[in-house]
C-alpha cells in the first residue's frame, strides 16, 4: 500500500443517506443496547404533519409489553429492513402493524418484540413538539385506518393541531 | 494535539463509543450524557483512520503500531509517526479513545 493519510470527519446531513440503509439499523441497535438514547434527524413526510422532514427526534429504548396503539415506534421495515419510525395501529397476539400518518397503507405485521425504540422527544426549529394525548393519538390512529381520503385526512389532523404541535 | 500524548502511550477505544461500518462508511458514535446524537456527533473514518482503529487494542504502544502501519504503507516512518499521534491525539480529545 502507499500514502498514509488517516482522517477523521464529522458527518453532516447524513440522515438521507444512511437512514434508509439496513446497515444503519445495526448501528442504532447497537447504541440502544448500550442503554443510551438516539437522536436523529427525521426524513421524509410520512409522518405528516405530526413528525416533519427535519425534526429532531429521540428514540429509546421501551418496554414493548407496554406500547399502546397510538405510539410511535421506530422498528425494521417489516419488508426490506430499513428503519422507519411509525405510528402503530393495530396490535394482536404480539403482532403490531404501523403505518405512517400521511401514507396511504399500513406498513404489514411484525413482532411486537421486534420494536427497536419509541419515539421519547421531537424538537422542531429549536421548540418542543410535545407528546400527543391518548385520545388525539386515537384519533390520528382512526383517521388513518379508515379515512382513505388524503386531503380530508390531513384538513383533521391539523384541526388536532390546533392547540399546538404533537405527535 | 492531545497534552502530553507520546509514542510509549497506549490507547483504547472507549466503552461509550459505538462503531460500525454503514454504507461503505466506518461511522462512529460517541455516547455523551446518555445520547448517541446521529446529528451532532456522528464521525467517519477513511481507510488510514479505520487502519490505526484497528490496531487501537488497549494492548500496542503508538510506538508499536507506529511500526506495524510503517510495514504496511509505503510511507515514511516519521510521516506515519506524526499522523499517528495527530490522529489519535484528535480522537483522545473527543474522548473516543482513552488512555490506559
Amino acid at each position: 500500500m502507499s500514502g498514509f493519510d488517516p482522517s477523521l470527519q464529522r458527518v453532516k446531513h447524513s440522515s438521507e443517506r444512511l437512514l434508509p440503509s439496513r446497515a444503519f439499523v445495526e448501528l442504532l441497535r447497537a447504541v440502544l443496547n448500550k442503554g443510551a438514547d438516539f437522536r436523529l434527524r427525521a426524513k421524509g413526510f410520512s409522518m405528516y404533519p405530526f413528525i416533519q422532514d427535519g425534526d429532531l427526534v429521540t428514540l429509546a429504548v421501551c418496554d414493548t409489553n407496554k406500547i399502546r396503539v397510538g405510539d410511535v415506534v421506530a422498528i425494521p421495515h417489516p419488508a426490506c429492513g430499513n428503519l422507519i419510525i411509525h405510528r402503530i395501529i393495530s396490535l394482536k397476539n404480539g403482532l403490531i402493524r404501523t403505518k405512517g400518518d400521511y401514507n396511504p397503507f399500513s406498513d404489514g405485521w411484525i413482532k411486537r418484540e421486534d420494536i427497536l425504540a419509541c419515539v421519547v422527544r421531537v424538537q422542531r426549529r429549536h421548540r418542543e413538539v410535545r407528546h400527543a394525548h391518548t385520545l388525539v393519538q386515537k384519533c390520528i390512529v382512526i383517521m388513518s385506518r379508515f379515512l382513505k381520503e388524503p386531503r380530508l385526512r390531513l384538513n383533521i389532523y391539523k384541526t388536532l393541531l390546533i392547540k399546538g404541535e404533537c405527535y | 494535539m492531545e497534552q502530553g500524548i507520546s509514542l510509549n502511550d497506549v490507547l483504547s477505544i472507549s466503552e461509550d463509543v459505538v462503531a460500525r461500518e454503514v454504507e461503505r462508511e466506518f461511522l462512529i458514535i460517541p455516547i455523551a450524557s446518555g445520547v448517541g446524537d446521529m446529528e451532532d456527533e456522528l464521525y467517519s473514518l477513511n481507510e488510514c483512520g479505520k487502519a490505526i482503529w484497528d490496531k487501537l487494542d488497549g494492548v500496542k504502544s503508538l510506538a508499536q503500531i507506529k511500526s506495524d502501519l510503517a510495514e504496511e504503507y509505503d510511507a515514511p516512518p516519521e510521516e506515519i509517526e506524526t499522523d499517528v499521534l495527530n490522529f489519535t491525539s484528535e480522537l483522545l480529545k473527543r474522548k473516543i479513545l482513552v488512555r490506559i
